[in-house]
């Protein structure tokens, strides 16, 4: 048994290095992989991009009725629009509608209007803006 | 360099052997991960086409109502809203000069009903395209689920919930799509709900 061995040319150390260096790589791909293929929150930020489009239409209506002033306003739109289960059918997630209006002369406003919600323990936030044109009365 | 010069080679096969249970349990493990993330990507595959069929949906809505002249909400179910837009169009003349005729254009969204394998009847996807023959076709996998209404291809949604309400000049728009989706038997089906609101300026009525 030794003397076949003997004659064996074997692997060499480098083999057997590369080998591992190759085998770690592919499992430090795919372990990271694994928790970025299961990102919900693109789903969130696109619920919350239309709850702003929301309030972002009730300042428009506001600016066309000349109603509209350079104040911070809460959310105009229908309540139960600020929670969803998009996120997964046990959370609820909440969100919070800040909005600061600003005249920008010529009958023209800035609105930003700030959707924030809380996920996974983290603050996330979006910020839409539209120039508002007033109508006065 | 790195070879032993008292025999030919450094690490012989049964030298080797040793490590190949330790290399058998890391393929192992490899394969394991390499099955999640299958069953992730299956997941976030759904996901993607509920998402973007659902913000495809939202838009065209939102735009068309954008511009309407009036807009009709009749009610067909509990959940399901036909909203009619009727809105004004410009036209050139033969001439080619630029005038702005007063033509009335109407764009219905109404959601097809349909009955799924289990004769459960249900709103389709209201942007399935419809084929020369008639029937509806996903946009995405092309199906048609009356030909096969077995066979539920990947990624086909459904709308769960479809309402409008009018606050004056602007539109309330509620929308819930399902994915057909079964990704994991032990939860439910893939769900979105966007809600969302539209200005209309030159609505009249």
């Amino acid at each position: 048994m030794i003397k076949a061995l003997r004659n064996e040319r074997g692997f060499l150390l480098l083999d057997v290095v590369l080998l591992t260096l190759i085998t770690s790589f592919a499992a430090v791909v795919l372990l990271n992989a694994h928790p970025q293929a299961k990102n919900p929150h693109s789903t969130l930020k696109l619920t919350a991009l239309h709850l702003a489009d929301e309030q972002l239409a009730y300042l428009e209506s506001f600016g066309d009725s000349g109603e509209l002033q350079a104040d911070s306003y809460p959310f105009l739109g229908e309540s139960e629009d600020l929670v969803t289960e998009n996120f997964s059918d046990e959370i609820p997630i909440e969100f919070s509608v800040t909005t600061r209006v600003d005249e920008l002369g010529g009958n023209l406003y800035r609105a930003v209007v700030t959707v924030g919600w809380q996920a996974e323990g983290k603050d996330f936030e979006i910020e839409s803006e539209r120039t508002i044109r007033f109508v006065p009365k | 360099m790195f070879q032993n010069k008292f025999h030919s080679g450094g690490f012989v096969f049964a030298e080797f052997a040793i490590a190949l249970p330790l290399l058998i349990l890391l393929m192992g493990g490899l394969a394991l991960v390499g099955t999640k993330i299958f069953h992730a990507s299956r997941e976030q595959m759904t996901n993607y086409i509920l998402e973007s069929e659902a913000q495809y949906l939202m838009e065209r809505v939102t735009q068309e109502a954008r511009v309407a002249k009036s807009v009709k909400v009749t009610p067909l179910t509990k959940d399901t809203d036909k909203l009619e837009i009727h809105y004004h169009t410009g036209g050139a003349d033969d001439k080619n000069e630029i005038t702005v005729a007063d033509i009335w254009e109407t764009r219905f969204f109404i959601p097809h009903g349909r009955q799924d394998k289990d004769g459960q009847f249900y709103f389709a996807n209201i942007n399935a395209k419809r084929q020369d023959d008639g029937k509806y076709g996903h946009p995405i996998t092309g199906s048609i689920p009356s030909e096969k209404p077995n066979f539920a291809p990947f990624g086909d949604t459904k709308i769960t919930r479809f309402k409008f309400k009018r606050h004056g000049k602007i539109l309330h728009v509620s929308l819930e799509m399902q994915s057909m989706e079964v990704v994991d038997e032990d939860k439910e089906p893939k769900k979105i709900r966007l809600n969302t609101a539209v200005f209309m300026p030159a609505c009249e009525d």
